[in-house]
């Protein structure tokens, strides 16, 4: 009793152990806009985490005008890293633990590294350990300096353990931008993504601007090439950009002009995304229906086919038996049919010397001659 | 709310006495390969017998309560896979249950019955796993077959026009019948 008692509190005591171990996200948190420590995940617990031995760098110039593009840029050289590479990457104004994100201090996200409008990206680690991510933002309207932080965790190992990294704050000086400086709208995002083939062109909206140039690459590619633009109204543009397939993405970078100024712009990434699914929920079931009959009607087919064949034990003649008590019994002799009888008087052959008997040359026997009268 | 409720617990059910089943099913087939296994053999027969004739009426349940659990059932390729699965998973469940019932225990006592008796395990049980693997990626985005350096992309799948499907459902039905009635005479095995 007593060592069912003692198992039986080491197994609740091992899986209090087991769930302390599991409470952290190893799966990520997903994209998302967030706060520093993770938006009230348990990566901030101070018994669960660890610093990082990440390295973060920043190689994004210090001068920004207000209302204009801003890129920035991180290379995050990391060594050690959980099974599943995941690596959570913040970009921050502060590290509070609220109103940290860039937009709660003027900054509008207009693309992030997944091309999205996000302050939190999660990335899969390369194996060569290094991470480049950029983001590209309007900056703030007010002058001033600015400050942008990368925060990245992470796992390591097997390990339940969250790995905690914070760089230095990237600091921005935020100048009046000249008048009549031309640049994107400031209500313009960056789309995204375009489903696969789509050839349809991209609105890009723009203030201060008379023309615009666009260059496009695919995404690891060093040469670019010019892109077709048509001028959609005011400040606004239609973009032609080849089609893309697959997992592609496309980067492309705008020239904002208006005679007095042309200011080249950052990197625009956009990805390609599958068409919209058509499957329905009766076309589901029916597939799932037919799949499940098909499968029943094989298998039956097969069970048919392979069982085993009907063989009798060899003792056993209880068949047989009845079989033969059931049909009618036959002459065990056989008659000779007509044909097979003249032919075999045929060949019997009549001797003088043997009176009443004839030769048979085949069998070589003597046979009683029916014709034969008793009287001779 | 309710309907995630039982489908959390129904799927828990479905999935527990439809992995039994497989296993003690598999586990007959091999204890064909031990000397003196024979008593095992016959309570892993029943075992997986019962099981599956357990999971059998489950399973529907389960993919109903899944259907009304959610908002939008079949509009992306996650959810349709857990339909066309649900049916390889009922298809080969049936065929095992099928098998053992025509050929009584004694299926497991020829080699090649046995096999098939096998195979439809084996196919269950790899159906339950993508099954549960897909529900876990939905809900969870992540599963314990995350672990595997190969794993096949469920963010895609192979739909069918929908009349289309309706007329593979009709020939699968039609098949099913031919197999049924045309096919030779079953006997029992004797044990």
């Amino acid at each position: 009793m007593i060592r069912i008692r003692t198992l039986a509190l080491v197994t609740i005591t091992l899986i209090f152990v087991a769930s302390q171990g599991t409470v952290a996200n190893p799966g990520g948190q997903g994209n998302g806009n967030r706060d520093y420590v993770c938006g009230g995940s348990c990566h901030g617990d101070p018994g669960l985490n660890a610093p990082s031995s990440a390295t973060i760098s920043v190689s994004s110039g210090n001068t920004a005008y207000t209302g204009t593009a801003y890129q920035f840029d991180t290379i995050i050289e990391i060594d050690t890293i959980s099974h599943s590479r995941l690596l959570g990457v913040f970009l921050l104004s502060s590290t509070n633990g609220n109103g940290d994100n860039p937009e709660d201090h003027g900054w509008n996200i207009i693309q992030d590294p997944s091309g999205t409008t996000v302050n939190y990206v999660e990335v899969t680690v390369p194996n060569d350990g290094v991470v480049r991510l950029s983001w590209v933002l309007n900056a703030p309207e007010e002058t001033g300096s600015e400050e942008l932080i990368v925060a990245i965790h992470h796992g390591a190992g097997y390990e339940g353990l969250a790995y905690l990294g914070v760089s230095e704050p990237h600091i921005i000086e935020i100048n009046q931008v000249p008048e009549n400086l031309p640049g994107f709208a400031l209500d313009w995002s960056a789309p995204n993504y375009r489903v696969t083939g789509d050839i349809s062109p991209v609105n890009i909206q723009t203030q201060n601007a008379t023309n615009i140039s666009v260059e496009w690459k695919l995404e690891g590619e060093s040469l670019s090439h010019p892109a077709s633009v048509e001028a959609n109204g005011d400040d606004d543009w239609l973009v032609y950009l080849p089609a893309t397939m697959g997992d592609t993405r496309i980067v492309y970078r705008v020239t904002t002009s208006n005679g007095d100024f042309d200011i080249i712009q950052p990197w625009l990434t956009m990805g390609t995304i599958p068409p919209e699914f058509d499957g329905s929920l009766m076309g589901a079931r029916a597939q799932g229906f037919a799949g499940a009959f098909m499968i029943i009607a094989l298998m039956v087919s097969l069970q048919g086919l392979l069982q085993p064949s009907r063989s009798k034990h060899e003792l056993d003649q209880t068949e047989d038996v009845e079989a033969a008590e059931e049909t009618p019994v036959e002459s065990v002799v056989e008659e000779p049919t007509v044909d097979e009888d003249a032919a075999y008087r045929a060949r019997l052959q009549k001797y003088d010397e043997h009176p009443g008997l004839l030769w048979d040359p085949m069998e070589e026997e003597w046979v009683k001659d029916p014709h034969y009268g008793g009287d001779e | 709310m309710f309907s995630t409720t039982l489908h959390h617990l129904v799927v828990g059910l479905t999935t527990g006495i439809a992995t039994l089943a497989c296993l003690c099913a598999i586990a007959a087939w091999v204890s064909n390969y031990f000397v003196g296994a024979k008593n095992a053999r016959a309570h892993l027969d029943i075992a997986s017998y019962i099981a599956a004739i357990a999971a059998l009426p489950l399973l529907p349940i389960a993919v109903l309560s899944g259907t009304m659990a959610m908002s939008d059932p079949a509009s992306d390729a996650m959810s349709y896979n857990k339909f066309l699965f649900a049916g390889l998973t009922t298809g080969f469940l049936i065929s095992m249950v099928i098998g053992r019932w025509r050929f009584g225990p004694g299926v497991w006592n020829d080699s090649r019955l046995s096999i098939l008796q096998a195979i439809s395990a084996i196919g269950a049980l790899a159906s339950i796993t993508v099954l549960g693997s897909i529900g876990a990626k939905m809900t969870l985005g992540e599963s314990t077959l995350d672990i595997l350096p190969f794993w096949p992309k469920f963010d895609d799948s192979v739909v069918i026009n929908e009349w289309l499907s309706v007329v593979l459902l009709i020939l699968g039905l039609a098949v099913m019948a031919v197999a049924f009635m045309l096919g030779p005479k079953i006997e029992d095995i004797p044990e």
